[in-house]
């Protein structure tokens, strides 16, 4: 059976993570396109796109957990209901940022508005999905495996994307999430995708004299025969967990940011990912969390003042790939497991809740609102009745950002939307 | 006629390998100075002393500092019956009011609080208690239930309860299969989680009946829809008040069901009596075992040799165990080091090897670890529990594991989560001796990979460190393992016999001649290998390297 050729090869590698160059490529590695690129002599963190790749593209998801409270977000002042079932937690006017007769902002999105205005913000209303599941664990599960409500699935959607779409040696750093939990998002047959909270501690930490990285690469040397499989599978996941790590420190220590982030978790995480992405780690795709939306009482303040740590962490951040010369390689999408209940509850808040807004920004987006504004009148035991399936932002994206079958990894056809430009 | 692969091992061929093999697997593996007196023994007293376990007396306190189910209910009802009082004595303004439902509110919130500290709590006893115990085995299984019959602290809240049916897979891990399954389906916290509770005569709830064919008992293909919807109709009526199971009988539907071919008005017990007459109940559960203790895929006539066992025993689960322990197979090529230990096993099996004090901090660091390595107690990822096996590895996991070993070798947590501090800081409040300081120097390595790694920098108080984001490494102040005790033995020994000591005591196979050499390397420093070890004079640091290293290959994760 011959070798694929050098070009299908590369489209095939198209999707997928991709190994940065190190010093001494190892052997294994030179086998895959980019290896081949660098040796042709491409530069790792270029602007012109890797040879063969699709623009070499990435998707930063950004995951509001608790719930976020989307009338509140994009919010339906002109709607009668909303002031009558909310006295006291709907957003008056002198907090709105309107954007059309119908709808507004929530002022605290206001680093947003400028990008929203040059189109690059595209707000996606109603989203949901059929019999939903008012459960933190279970909703966040459905988001993450997108499953139907009914469904118990082990592999996360950007696991079978990976599993499906990358040839070749799985890398590690296809995926990079901020934070100590690997997200089930991830979670795949070929095992791709890291967690960090910071890329220079991720890695075997050395200790005591003669406890150091070179005994350890030695002890679990990958080309050594192995007792059986498994020892030779754990080697060969720890040499892969070892060139992540090199990988991640290179690139952490090869980039700085060209904008000031603001010094919260978040922002500090997207800065993280500014970095990787423009010092080209390679990553197809982020993931970052912000926590919190769980707004059971007094929601007001709390929920202005996330609204704002996400604002200006995710302003900073495209203002930041801007400067890096990135800003044509990144798609953002934000998501809530959950929106939350119409009506207030007695302890100036809301209780969890089903459809709630999406939201795409950068530069490929198609922006404004998108969807059907859900109606209030006509609701589901006190619920929004989405509009909107989720999975059909999964498949849009898939198809339009990565060229990728958005059935292969959904499991069925989801209707695409236009949200993003050509 | 039986096969050879569960046919008793012969004495004859009953060594010390094969002796570690089985402290590793009916164990966790400690202490592995036993397995010299093991193989002295023979196999059957060997496989007894695991198996029959309650002849070993354990007195380890019951976690009673739990609250009582009804408490939290309770004290619910009390704080709102409080605050209604008060809204209707007086006469509040509308601002009153509210302050007021925001402070009912916020001590609803410290309740909840509480109620999740306790069940991390709980995690801490059940580790500390895997650490003392000189029964291994019956933790083991009881861990093994909890991954089989599994419910989550997520969706059942109360403390108590999880501690009750933990209490049950403790006193049913090795006794009879059938009675567990009936505890185990009339407790609380399964009722809850499988919503038994909500399963009633006029809107049937099959969750309960579902997994308990598909999961816990036939598995898939053994039963219909069918048979699910009139199982779940015999269990209707099942529910509890406090931790006690209680029966409803005007929520039961009384009337005629056919199960499994079966016809009569059949109970939940019934049905569970059916279940466990079909041969594939046995089947399903000889395999699971087999594959949790020996290796994956067993070969057909271990499952049937097994599961003839399990029904002659009428569900008693030691004939099992003992025929499983003293078999060929479990001691063959396809079994001997090669299975991948589970967080549990690794975590509670380096401590317990390192000789490491199982004290209440060693409890909450491991069981802070779990979590991180994946098999967090009393939250399994759903109702199929861990899948263990490759599932426990990936990049992620296993750099944890190599770091965990420089935690307990040198007392190094480096790139704590956001949450270590402050449940670092609240164990200390409540702990007088965990005590520690903390370093804010980045722990990285030097740009050869070498030498010790960390600045000198002020110290920095743990609550300093709570919310940033850039907070480093946390440096114990007496790192848990010391070497002195634990390398007596090899008080005399040539630094390569040094090596193999260690290769014997933590791996399942010999090492390589390269991998020995880099542990002497690490052990000798300035010095000649050919010079033997002293302890009073020997560099510690050194000690804890070669350790270190060891418990940072491949070969460890192994058992």
């Amino acid at each position: 059976m011959n070798e694929p050729s050098l070009k299908t090869r590369r489209e095939f590698l198209a999707n997928c993570g991709v190994v940065t160059a190190a010093a001494t490529l190892p052997q294994f590695l030179v086998r895959t396109a980019h290896g081949v690129a660098v040796a042709n002599g491409w530069e790792p963190g270029s602007e012109t796109p890797l040879p063969g790749f699709k623009d070499d593209r990435v998707l930063v998801v950004v995951q509001l957990s608790g719930g976020n409270d989307g009338l509140n977000t994009i919010i339906p002042h002109a709607d009668d209901d909303y002031h009558r079932v909310r006295p006291q937690l709907a957003i008056k006017a002198d907090q709105r940022l309107r954007l059309d007769d119908e709808v507004s902002l929530h002022a605290a999105l206001k680093p947003l508005k400028s990008l929203y205005d040059d189109g690059r913000v595209a707000l996606i209303q109603g989203v949901g999905y059929p019999n939903p599941n008012r459960s933190h664990f279970r909703s966040m599960e459905i988001w993450h495996t997108a499953s139907d409500a009914d469904q118990y699935l082990n592999a996360g959607w950007i696991g079978r994307y990976f599993d499906n779409n990358c040839a070749g040696e799985p890398q590690a750093t296809a995926g990079v999430a901020i934070g100590d939990e690997f997200p089930q998002a991830f979670g795949g047959e070929r095992g791709m995708g890291v967690a960090f909270q910071t890329p220079e501690r991720f890695g075997y930490v050395p200790g005591r004299k003669g406890d150091d990285l070179a005994s350890f690469r030695a002890i679990n040397r990958a080309d050594a025969p192995a007792p059986n499989d498994q020892v030779d599978f754990l080697r060969h996941v720890t040499r892969n967990a070892d060139l992540t790590s090199e990988r991640l420190r290179q690139t952490n220590q090869r980039t700085r940011n060209a904008v000031r982030y603001p010094f919260d978790p978040f922002g500090q995480g997207l800065a993280t990912v500014a970095r990787m992405i423009a010092g080209g780690l390679g990553a197809r795709i982020y993931y970052v969390s912000l926590g919190g939306f769980d707004t059971h009482s007094n929601q007001a303040g709390q929920h202005e003042r996330l609204l704002g740590v996400y604002a200006s962490g995710l302003e900073a951040f495209h203002r930041d790939l801007t400067a890096l010369g990135q800003s044509r390689r990144v798609l953002v999408m934000t998501f809530s497991e959950f929106g939350r209940r119409v009506r207030q509850n007695a302890s100036g808040g809301t209780d969890h809740g089903t459809a709630a807004p999406m939201i795409l920004t950068g530069h490929a987006v198609a922006g404004g609102l998108k969807g059907r504004r859900p109606s209030l009148a006509d609701l589901d035991q006190g619920d929004l009745k989405h509009t909107v399936d989720f999975r059909s932002v999964y498949a849009s994206v898939l198809r339009q950002w990565f060229d990728a079958d958005p059935t292969v990894v959904l499991g069925r056809p989801f209707p695409d939307l236009p949200l993003l430009s050509a | 006629m039986t096969s050879l692969l569960l046919e008793p091992l012969p004495s004859g061929e009953w060594n010390v390998r094969l002796a570690r093999h089985l402290l590793r697997r009916a164990g966790f593996g400690y202490p592995i100075y036993r397995a010299e007196e093991l193989a002295r023994q023979g196999p059957e007293a060997a496989v007894a002393a695991f198996v029959d376990y309650e002849n070993l007396p354990f007195d380890f306190p019951e976690p009673d500092w739990l609250d009582e189910p009804q408490t939290y209910r309770q004290m619910r009802a009390d704080l709102r019956q409080e605050f209604r009082r008060r809204l209707e004595a007086g006469e509040l303004s509308e601002a009153e009011q509210q302050a007021l439902q925001r402070e009912r509110q916020r001590l609803f919130n410290e309740l909840m609080r509480e109620r999740r500290q306790d069940i991390e709590r709980l995690k801490v006893w059940w580790v500390r208690r895997m650490l003392r115990t000189p029964r291994p085995l019956e933790e083991k299984l009881a861990l093994f239930w909890h991954g089989h019959f599994a419910t989550s602290a997520q969706k059942v809240r109360s403390p108590w309860l999880n501690y009750h049916l933990n209490d049950i897979f403790r006193r049913h891990a090795a006794g009879n299969f059938k009675t567990l399954t009936s505890e185990v389906g009339r407790s609380p916290a399964m009722l809850i989680y499988l919503d038994g509770v909500q399963n009633t005569r006029r809107s049937p709830n099959e969750n309960w009946a579902r997994e308990l064919m598909e999961l816990f008992t036939m598995g898939i293909g053994h039963y219909t829809e069918a048979d699910i919807k009139e199982a779940a109709r015999a269990f209707t009526g099942w529910s509890f008040d406090g931790e006690r199971f209680v029966f409803h009988r005007f929520a039961h539907d009384d009337g005629e069901k056919i199960f499994m071919g079966r016809r009569g008005r059949w109970t939940g017990l019934d049905v569970i009596g059916i279940i466990f007459e079909q041969p594939a109940t046995a089947e399903f559960i000889s395999r699971k075992l087999w594959t949790h203790f020996a290796y994956d895929e067993p070969e057909p006539e271990i499952v049937e040799g097994l599961a003839a066992t399990l029904r002659e025993s009428d569900y008693d689960l030691k004939p099992l165990l003992r025929r499983m322990f003293l078999s060929r197979a479990f001691y063959g090529e396809r079994a001997i080091g090669n299975q991948i230990k589970s967080p549990v096993q690794l975590a509670v099996g380096m401590a317990a090897q390192l000789g490491i004090e199982p004290d209440d901090t060693i409890g909450r660091l491991l069981a802070f670890q779990l979590r991180t390595m994946g098999q967090d107690l009393f939250y399994p990822p759903n109702v199929k529990g861990w899948d263990g096996g490759r599932a426990w590895i990936n990049t992620n996991t296993l750099l944890h594991r190599y770091n965990l070993a420089n935690l307990l070798v040198n007392g190094i947590l480096a790139d704590p989560p956001p949450g270590a501090p402050r449940l670092l800081r609240q164990a200390m409040e409540e702990d007088p001796e965990f005590r520690f300081m903390v370093n804010r120097s980045r722990l990285t390595p030097g740009d050869d990979g070498s030498g010790p790694l960390m600045r000198a920098t002020p110290r920095r108080p743990l609550a300093a460190m709570e919310g940033d984001p850039s907070a480093g490494a946390i440096q114990f102040a007496r790192a848990p393992f010391q070497p002195d005790k634990f390398f007596r033995p090899a008080q005399g020994y040539t630094l390569p016999q040094i090596a193999d000591f260690l290769a014997d005591f933590f791996y399942p196979q010999p090492l390589r001649a390269d991998q020995r050499d880099e542990i002497v390397e690490a052990l000798a420093g300035d010095r000649q290998s050919v010079e033997r070890l002293d302890l009073g004079r020997w560099d510690q640091d050194r000690l804890r390297s070669a350790v270190r290293l060891m418990l940072s290959a491949a070969e460890y994760q192994l058992c």
